[in-house]
């Protein structure tokens, strides 16, 4: 900043730049505002009518058993799974437009989703009497095999570069692997018997159900990750100039890139084991956050973080609240207001 | 102090002459005592809760994700019954709410809310979507102990025993195997001897055509997959509020080709009735059905029970 | 020329299956501005590339200050040398002064502290380029030649001795091509940097050049001293043109009009 108050001294500027430091800040606080808001509304809003005065009452370690089972054992987690994989959908949709250059990446274009889909289903036909934390490491399991999958096939073969890994062959790759392992899974569901189609509801991305069992299955998985993130900002930075100039900066793009997607599938697979998977979160969030705080990632990725929680707390909440005593599902909110943008966005690309 | 010990063992000794420990799939269920405060979350449970004369304090009565509600039979019994939102998601919020002391689950579709369930009181996880008819007789049993209605439950099961009897007497002996279908206004499965409903319907007398395939008890044929197979006698299942795709079928010349149709041996029964139900108060209005239609004795279908269009 | 900070030995370069450069010996001259000109295809770009370690050889070797280029760390290659490949892109919403910090990348650590000698640097390379009026400027509102300059001021603050530059005034006006190669030129002159540049106008390449590579075929066709290269000869060789060589009244260089074509 000194240099640009050395500018202002001899030569006024001809235009302030549009993204600072300052609005980022200002932006952050504003969302992190509406999210804290958001999250203490979510805790009074549900099928069963609860006062504000009563759940302040929880709050303060007073009230009646049932509205503190209500606020404390059905919301709160419900309120800390949607800001945790909210945020995480988010980094992980962040870093991957970063790395691979590509607006319209997010985690379900390099396999993750469709992974996930397919193990999960089944995994529940092959062992139907499976105990109930089983299936979302089955969908864990399945992410990382989808990303694998598109990994492998997109990687050049027989190139002494040996690990290059060209953005474009990835997106097309995994579009590819995840319209064929989606091909898959519906296979599999129009021979599977009844029921299985409400057991596999959890895969539309809800956080219908979640409880402090589910929250201590994501909350490492975001402590360690989402920091190891935000260390990543410069790094997406540089690769976001494209190869050659990464590689000018002295960045080896190969191990980089790696390292990167790995966080970004970590995240999205540790996300799914929370919610399913939340479509269009990771992709919605850091446009937006890029249209509020520029293209630098050290701004973008917290901004985007708190975008993401914020969005699937606020898809939750309503589902919930809508229709009681019916749960609409987090992710068919943010499929609705997800899939237009996409459209937009690939109208535009084109 | 002496004395306070004693009246506590007597009250313990009480207690434990009516506990109840229960096997179900999910693990096994401790009651201290029987309850009639029971959430239902699949329509067997509130049917047979019902037969035994007991109203629930919740049920899954949603209209979402594919579930229309409860079945028209249980309509007008489930009126004052608080709804917990639908099958797949019930409200946990609603079930909280209702302080039940027991409640009934699906072991496959609740599979990940198991835990939940159980965190909000004692649950007990059943094979109802996919049960048998001897899985869901011994549902009955086991719900009437919960609640306290052992005897109503081998009651209403001796009771059934005695309507199957009965129906057998109906059966043609040597009649052709039928072959049974659910039909939706998108497609048609056939249910085999290992389903639920042609199993039922074997029970009562009649040789179903058909033996699972691949492992799998229920199936989807097309037109010319039923024509193939070619049944003499052809059982549907529809229901009133909507248009099966076998309605579409009867224009095609290939329709007029399978025995049935020629014999004039096709029924209609109420899909409501046959898989939605599958508890006590389902089974009897089954039976009534098989005979009230014909199907039992062989004869052709009465007007109730024939195509209305 | 035993200074030279970039040398190849049987250099072979090629994309996949296809082979552009066969082999090359090639010793660039220290503290000097070098043009490589040639017809399209003729592997000059792929070789400037190559020199940046941004393809990696099929064989032989490129050596930068007597190491073997692909052996040093990445980084550190950055702080010696900084290339300016053509057509960069840069995201949306990216002020030029951001842009140009990314100069100091290679200098950084793991988490981006800006020292004062950061901060320096920025300011200078603004200063050379005479972008610091646009500094806050975003990339995108800026004209071609502007934006040029912000990127050649992201190498700038690299504060490498080695500059190479693939095409710099490719899409530029005529004013905004002679605002970069004066750059260029004044780097060489004041701060002894080695710049090499891929150019396509022969005038160009001999009036800001101290010396020029001529390829033809994967192969050098000539590399000497910008006055004495450009020949009738290589014109009609390399280029396939026939064309006055008049003298430059300025620089006493010649100066090219071509007025046929030899095939």
């Amino acid at each position: 900043m000194k240099v640009a108050h050395a500018a202002a001294q001899n030569v006024p500027l001809l235009q302030t730049p549009k993204y600072t430091d300052r609005r980022a800040l200002v932006i952050g606080a504003l969302l992190l505002a509406a999210t804290v808001g958001l999250g203490i509304l979510a805790l009074g809003l549900g099928a069963v009518r609860t006062p504000a005065a009563d759940v302040v009452e929880v709050l303060l370690g007073r009230g009646d058993k049932l509205t503190r089972q209500l606020v404390l054992e059905l919301r709160a987690p419900r309120v800390a799974v949607a800001l945790l994989t909210g945020a995480m959908f988010a980094a992980s949709g962040t870093m991957l437009q970063g790395v691979i250059r590509n607006p319209l990446a997010s985690p379900d274009i390099i396999g993750v989703g469709a992974g996930a889909g397919l193990a999960a289903t089944l995994f529940l036909l092959a062992w139907p009497s499976a105990p109930p934390g089983g299936f979302p490491w089955a969908a864990l399991a399945g992410a990382w095999a989808g990303f694998g999958l598109v990994l492998l096939l997109s990687r050049e073969w027989g190139r002494r570069s040996g690990n290059t890994l060209h953005p474009v062959r990835l997106a097309l790759v995994g579009v590819a692997v995840a319209a064929a392992l989606g091909a898959a899974q519906q296979l599999v569901l129009v021979r599977a018997p009844d029921g299985l189609g409400a057991a596999l509801s959890f895969l539309t991305g809800t956080v219908y159900g979640a409880d402090a069992v589910r929250v201590a299955r994501v909350w490492p998985w975001a402590l360690v990750l989402l920091p190891a993130a935000l260390l990543c900002s410069r790094t997406l930075d540089v690769l976001n100039l494209g190869e050659d100039l990464a590689t000018s900066l002295g960045t080896r793009v190969g191990a980089a890139r790696l390292f990167c997607l790995t966080v970004a599938v970590a995240l999205a697979g540790a996300a799914v084991t929370g919610a399913g998977i939340l479509s269009f979160v990771g992709l919605l969030a850091p446009h937006l956050a890029r249209l509020l705080v520029g293209a630098r990632h050290a701004r973008v990725l917290p901004t985007a973080l708190l975008l993401g929680a914020l969005l699937v707390l606020a898809a939750d909440t309503l589902g919930r609240a809508l229709l009681p005593p019916i749960e609409v599902p987090a992710g068919i909110f943010t499929t609705l207001v997800g899939a237009p943008y996409f459209l937009f966005l690939l109208r535009r690309t084109q | 102090m002496h004395k306070k010990i004693l009246i506590l063992s007597a009250f313990t000794l009480l207690s434990s002459a009516v506990a109840i420990t229960l096997k179900h799939e999910r693990g096994t269920l401790d009651l201290k005592t029987p309850t009639k405060r029971v959430v239902a979350l699949e329509y067997s449970f509130l049917d047979t809760l019902l037969a035994l004369g007991v109203k629930p304090v919740g049920a899954a009565l949603g209209t979402q994700g594919g579930d229309r509600g409860a079945p028209p039979y249980l309509a007008p019994r489930v009126q004052g019954i608080p709804a917990t939102g639908s099958r797949a998601q019930p409200s946990l919020e609603m079930i909280t709410a209702s302080r039940p002391d027991l409640i009934l689950a699906d072991a496959f579709v609740h599979q990940s809310i198991y835990p939940q369930l159980a965190g909000i009181a004692p649950t007990a996880a059943f094979q109802s979507r996919r049960g048998s008819l001897e899985d869901l007789n011994a549902q009955t049993l086991a719900i009437g102990q919960l609640v306290g209605r052992e005897a109503a439950a081998r009651r209403l099961l001796a009771e059934q025993q005695a309507l199957i009897n009965k129906a057998r007497t109906f059966a043609k002996k040597g009649a052709p195997p039928f072959v049974a279908a659910v039909a939706t206004p998108k497609s048609l499965t056939v249910h085999t001897n290992e389903s639920f409903v042609g199993s039922y319907l074997e029970s009562l007398g009649r040789k179903n055509q058909l033996p699972a395939k691949d492992g799998q008890t229920q199936y989807e044929v097309s037109l010319e997959g039923l024509v193939a197979l070619n049944p003499q006698t052809l059982v549907l299942f529809t229901a009133p509020d909507e248009t099966p795709i076998t309605d579409t079928w009867k224009k095609n010349p290939l329709w007029q080709k399978i025995a049935a149709v020629q014999r004039g041996r096709v029924y209609q029964l109420s899909r409501d009735n046959w898989t939605r139900g599958r508890g006590p108060l389902a089974l009897r209005l089954m039976v009534a059905e098989t005979i009230q239609s014909g199907l039992l004795q062989d004869a052709a279908p009465g007007r109730e029970f024939r195509d209305q269009g | 020329m035993s200074d030279s900070p970039l040398t190849t030995e049987k250099l072979r370069l090629g994309y996949g299956a296809s082979l552009v450069i066969p082999e090359l010996d090639l010793r660039v001259a220290g503290g000097k501005v070098t043009s490589i000109i040639g017809p399209n295809g003729c592997g000059k770009s792929t070789l400037l590339r190559a020199l940046a370690r941004l393809l990696p050889p099929g064989g032989g070797q490129i050596r930068l200050y007597g190491q073997a280029l692909h052996t040093l760390p990445s980084k550190e290659v950055a702080r010696r040398l900084a290339i300016l490949p053509q057509g960069p892109t840069a995201p949306e919403g990216l002020s030029a002064e951001e842009l140009v910090w990314f100069g100091r990348h290679p200098h950084q650590g793991r988490f981006p502290v800006r020292r004062e000698e950061d901060r320096e640097a920025v300011s200078w390379a603004l200063d050379q380029t005479g972008m610091r009026i646009f500094a806050g400027r975003p990339l995108e509102s800026l004209s071609g030649g502007q934006r040029q300059r912000a990127w050649i001021a992201m190498s700038l603050a690299q504060q490498t001795d080695i500059l190479l530059l693939d095409e710099p005034t490719t899409y530029l006006d005529l004013s905004h091509q002679l605002e970069v190669l004066h750059l260029a030129q004044r780097l060489n002159r004041e701060q002894g940097k080695t710049v090499v540049m891929v150019l396509h106008d022969l005038n160009q390449a001999v009036r800001y050049s101290d010396e020029i590579i001529a390829m033809k075929g994967g192969e050098v066709y000539t590399q000497g001293e910008a006055g004495a290269v450009l020949t009738p000869e290589l014109l009609r060789d390399v280029f396939g043109l026939k064309a006055h060589i008049l003298t430059d009244p300025d620089t006493g260089k010649p100066h090219v009009i071509p007025y046929a074509l030899t095939r």
